[in-house]
């Protein structure tokens, strides 16, 4: 049922049911905040999925609400070529598959020809649920739905390039005022975001209630935030580099044996983070003389991320994960004194 | 079209700017001062390389210019974005609360309304517990999220699915230096 109803939207929302799959929610999100602001730009923060997915599907998220994503057409003519085929069939046997597959022929319908409207993606999610209840009705009565709903989808795809509004089909044997219906949109639109959210949490597959998720992700934010300060704490004890940066290092800066508190742990502290506590107290130790760095730049900058990428295994792409073990070694055995940029040159 | 790793980038890179410009500014501080100092330009790193987008980073900005020790911070790091950033998270800030003030007293107009037509009901049904709860859940997650108090339920799970993420690279970035640092001075 999940992998019916989330097969349609977009193939990112797909990738993020996947666990530890990277995150491609902020592109996603860009629209939606975009409400309200006004300078909604093309620029987003978009992850690169394992599968190949086409950039400029992103930013046809980004531009208009639709979840249309025209890159993949190519592919979407071949399925339905083929749900006409399997809808044929379908037809003649009077099977109640092909309740999905007209679902889904209407939907990819709608998605080709809805342009600058904004209701497809919650039109066809409603589709996808009112095929969900006429399943449940008698299986001699699916072909007659079947064939009605393509001509009420026909006969919507011509109104709505024009309208703009969210249409909203109310299921059998709910309320169809205008209030409950948009209820009902807000807070599909909520659980949405709920889901996309559950896959970035850890460990929260299989909570249900929205409080329970609500109380997971509290305690996540709050154990990130914890983490964040554990580690300027480290920075602000452990070196003095950060503080001169281009310029030369005293000899011995003389620095008070810090007493640390142990780092404040949650529950949901991660397990990198208790090797951490052992690591600081070794960086406790006086330092030797350092001659001057170089100022940080970009080059650094990446060298420094993909070294420290490795470890993680946050969901974040590591592209080039497996590569720096190897200038890991070699910065063990890198003298201090020379430059960093040879240090870079490995890249 | 940013890529994680140059957001990643990026986010050293004003951090670094940040850390130069606060530490050339006093290099007696405290231990407790340093951090607090490196964590806000972390902070404002991680907001900046945002650029404006997301209303918890406008919130960290305005928060932290409003405060006169940070000024100076905000401006090394925002460089030469400062004033629009900072204009626009003023003006953001401000029609956020004033949109949420006004949203509050016609709620709270309407709930009093609705205690005096409805008398008291005897069982309290498991759905207000519900709902109850998930108040209360979302009452936390806005003091957690910056900028939250003055967002409706919606924008607040945007709003914290893309604060999870900027908090996940700027810890990421973080590590990277210390693990860093500690293994230079291990040689």
């Amino acid at each position: 049922m999940a992998a019916f109803s989330y097969q349609q939207p977009t193939f990112l929302l797909d990738s993020a049911m996947l666990p530890n799959s990277p995150v491609k929610m902020p592109g996603l999100f860009e629209f939606g905040l975009g409400l309200g602001l006004g300078d909604i730009n093309a620029t987003c923060f978009p992850y690169f999925p394992p599968q190949p997915l086409p950039e400029s599907s992103i930013d046809n998220l980004d531009t208009s609400k639709n979840v249309i994503l025209s890159d993949n057409e190519p592919s979407m003519t071949q399925k339905q070529r083929s749900y006409s085929s399997s809808l044929v069939v379908g037809l003649e046997s009077g099977d109640q598959v092909t309740q999905d597959e007209t679902q889904k022929m209407d939907k990819r319908k709608k998605k080709k020809n809805g342009d600058g409207s904004c209701s497809n993606f919650a039109e066809s999610s409603k589709d996808v649920r009112e095929g969900k209840s006429k399943r449940q009705r008698k299986c001699s009565s699916a072909s007659k739905d079947a064939e009605e709903d393509k001509r009420r989808a026909d006969k919507k795809v011509g109104e709505e390039a024009p309208t703009g509004y969210i249409h909203v089909r109310a299921r059998r044997g709910q309320a169809t005022d205008s209030h409950s219906l948009a209820e009902r949109v807000r807070r599909e639109k909520i659980s949405e975001r709920m889901k996309m959210l559950q896959g970035l949490v850890p460990g929260c597959d299989k909570i249900t209630g929205k409080a329970h998720m609500l109380d997971e992700i509290i305690n996540y934010v709050r154990s990130l935030q914890s983490q964040v300060e554990f580690l300027s704490m480290k920075l602000a004890s452990a070196s003095p580099i950060f503080y001169d940066f281009g310029a030369d290092l005293d000899a011995s800066l003389p620095k008070p044996p810090v007493n640390l508190a142990p780092p404040p742990t949650t529950q949901s502290t991660q397990a990198s983070c208790a090797s951490e506590p052992t690591a600081f107290m070794d960086s406790t130790t006086s330092f030797s003389t350092r001659n001057n760095y170089p100022i940080l730049d970009s080059s650094i900058a990446a060298g420094f991320l993909e070294q420290g990428q490795r470890p993680n295994a946050d969901a974040f792409p590591q592209k080039n994960g497996n590569l720096l073990w190897d200038v890991e070694n070699q910065i063990r055995s890198f003298n201090h004194q020379s430059n960093f940029n040879t240090f870079c040159s490995f890249q | 079209m940013a890529s994680p790793s140059s957001f990643k980038q990026e986010l050293l890179k004003k951090w670094v700017l940040g850390l130069q410009s606060c530490c050339s500014m006093a290099k007696d501080m405290g231990i407790s001062e340093r951090k607090k100092a490196i964590k806000l330009s972390a902070d404002l790193a991680m907001a900046s390389a945002r650029d404006g987008r997301t209303c918890w980073s406008r919130a960290v900005i305005a928060n932290a210019s409003k405060q006169n020790e940070s000024k100076i911070l905000v401006q090394k790091i925002l460089g030469s974005e400062c004033e629009r950033l900072v204009k626009a998270s003023s003006i953001g800030f401000s029609s956020c609360n004033k949109r949420f003030t006004s949203k509050r007293i016609l709620r709270r107009s309407c709930s009093s309304l609705r205690r005096i037509r409805r008398s008291a009901p005897k069982r309290v049904q498991a759905s207000s517990i519900a709902k109850r709860m998930v108040k209360k859940r979302t009452q936390l997650l806005k003091g957690l999220v910056p900028g939250g108090e003055s967002m409706d339920e919606f924008s607040l799970i945007e709003e914290t699915l893309d604060y999870i993420i900027s908090l996940r690279a700027q810890i990421d970035v973080m590590r990277c230096l210390a693990d860093a640092s500690e293994r230079l001075k291990s040689q």
